[in-house]
């Protein structure tokens, strides 16, 4: 039942992927969570099994009361009841994190059906409420994760004080429990050999530079997430506001990258573009890392315009179908790596050759 | 200062522990120390995140002499909160994480000290979840006017002035705000 429900998501696009958002060809994504816990609960790190599932069930109850999420209608995981390979889809899907997807015990995903909005529940903090849109959009997705806190904070008592704000598990989120992030497409800045001085400068200004998922994921296909590290003394317009006018930036520095290489060493950008291509429509063996690469790439070239059988939805779907779970899914079986890469290559051949 | 271990980014958390009569110093920016923390390496160190946010390290050791002048509050092992009954013992393994909400007041001379180090004030001045205006708190308000007063500096600077216009109007209703809180006018320094 619970797996039919991971296939059902895994037959929907992903909106984020799919819909068109502004300035689509360097910013994927924009992403909000806010973190927020109950008042008369201890957090999820000291709680007993069954304060879990009465949590769970609160925010549940909250979510279907307000209609949340589009609740009652949306989808509801109890990650102990899924397998491995259907929780890590949630995580490439970026739905849930990899702290969540390995802790499963007592904690719930709630997902609305186009996979815009979710609440991790028990993940550090009780509630991690997500929104997520495709493009450089910060403050569609600030009207829409404000509305949805103040709809659950309607039936819900949360922890909160006068001084502090929004109390959370760790101090580093304390406040107004927001963190705002915008997955990058920067390819032009590592090019030109920009990147590093870059993230050395971003984080001057307090924001953190991190790989497509989170920690540990450096730079792969040259994506990038830009995210607020200051929680407490800042209103969540104002968080938003110094993000978006930071991103404003890096999107021309990008484009202004690209150009200079087109003017000054146009056949090593197209040689990279056309080699991208390549590997992916004609190699019969792929890693992940080297296919994010690729796909990069590829993206370069879509971006420019230089392919007429191939759109930038397409890149971006591909982007997340490469991932090893998605890939079993699609296989109907588990996949050793090696095998995984055969399965990749020919999936991107596929797609290359429509 | 750049961090110990990237040499790239900004050092942001800064941790010293004495062993064996010694000072070790460690600077570090977010991301390492997170990185650390996840690898096991701080703790192999003898450093932890816990200890890196809240100090603990050198607050549970009685003989640590360097810059230390811990009040009775923080070096006390005793304090247990009430709430979950977790101890600084418990913080210490718990990777900076609390057990409640509660925590936050039995540990805020802690809290309070991490709070200055990793975030940027003390004082909320978000939103609220009973939907009331979090500029009805005067300190909240005062914060609020001295962000203004820079970012209406920093337009005019780039000379945006329809932008600086906008901010100068919100800057005005935010100094009307806080003199109907403050009758008495204690906003001789708002111009």
């Amino acid at each position: 039942m619970k797996s039919d429900a991971v296939k059902r998501l895994l037959a929907s696009p992903v909106s984020f992927l799919a819909d068109s958002g502004p300035d689509e060809d360097i910013a994927i994504s924009s992403r909000i969570r806010l973190a927020r816990n109950l008042r008369g609960y201890p957090f999820p790190c000291a709680a007993e099994p069954e304060q879990l599932t009465e949590v769970c069930d609160l925010v549940s109850a909250a979510a279907n009361a307000s209609g949340s999420l589009g609740c009652p209608d949306c989808f509801s995981f109890d990650m102990a009841e899924l397998p491995v390979v259907d929780r890590e889809i949630l995580l490439e899907r970026r739905l849930a994190s990899r702290d969540f997807i390995d802790h499963p015990e007592g904690s719930r995903l709630l997902v609305r059906s186009d996979e815009s909005c979710s609440i991790m529940i028990n993940e550090e903090d009780q509630l991690r409420i997500q929104v997520l849109a495709p493009g450089f959009q910060l403050d569609k997705v600030w009207k829409t994760i404000n509305a949805l806190d103040d709809e659950l904070a309607a039936h819900l008592d949360y922890a909160f004080d006068d001084q502090l704000g929004y109390l959370t598990c760790c101090p580093t989120n304390v406040g107004t429990g927001m963190r705002a992030s915008v997955m990058l497409h920067l390819p032009g800045l590592v090019m030109t050999n920009k990147i590093t001085a870059t993230i050395h400068g971003i984080n001057k200004l307090n924001l953190a530079v991190r790989g497509i998922f989170g920690e540990g994921s450096d730079n792969q296909g040259n994506l990038f997430q830009v995210s607020n590290q200051v929680t407490l003394g800042e209103t969540e317009s104002g968080i938003v506001e110094n993000l978006s006018q930071v991103i404003r930036q890096l999107i021309t520095h990008e484009k202004a990258a690209r150009v200079q290489l087109l003017e000054r060493d146009q056949a090593s950008l197209l040689d990279h573009v056309g080699r991208s291509y390549g590997i992916l429509r004609h190699s019969y063996k792929l890693s992940s890392k080297e296919a994010l690469n690729c796909l990069s790439g590829l993206r370069v070239g879509v971006d420019m315009g230089l392919f007429n059988n191939v759109d930038i939805h397409r890149v971006n779907e591909m982007f997340l179908t490469i991932h090893p779970a998605h890939l079993q899914k699609n296989a109907g079986r588990t996949l050793s790596s090696a095998e995984r890469d055969v399965v990749r290559a020919a999936y991107c051949r596929s797609q290359l050759a429509k | 200062m750049l961090c110990d271990r990237c040499k790239k980014k900004e050092a942001t958390i800064h941790v010293k522990k004495v062993s064996n009569g010694k000072v070790e110093s460690l600077h570090l920016c977010a991301d390492c120390a997170r990185e650390k923390e996840e690898q096991g390496v701080l703790g192999a160190l003898g450093f932890n995140l816990a200890e890196v946010l809240f100090n603990i390290g050198e607050m549970a050791k009685p003989h640590a002499e360097e810059d230390s002048s811990p009040d009775e509050k923080k070096s006390d092992p005793g304090i247990t909160c009430p709430a979950c009954g977790w101890n600084m013992e418990k913080l210490q393994s718990s990777h900076g994480r609390l057990g409640c909400p509660e925590c936050y007041r039995t540990f805020s001379a802690i809290i309070g000290e991490a709070l200055n180090r990793i975030q940027r004030g003390e004082m909320h001045i978000g939103k609220r979840p009973d939907k009331t205006d979090p500029l009805l708190n005067a300190a909240a308000l005062r914060i609020e006017i001295t962000r203004t007063r820079k970012k209406l500096a920093e337009l005019v600077r780039r000379e945006e002035y329809e932008k600086a216009a906008v901010c100068r109007d919100k800057l005005n209703a935010l100094n009307d705000k806080l003199k109907s809180l403050e009758p008495r006018g204690e906003v001789s320094d708002e111009k």
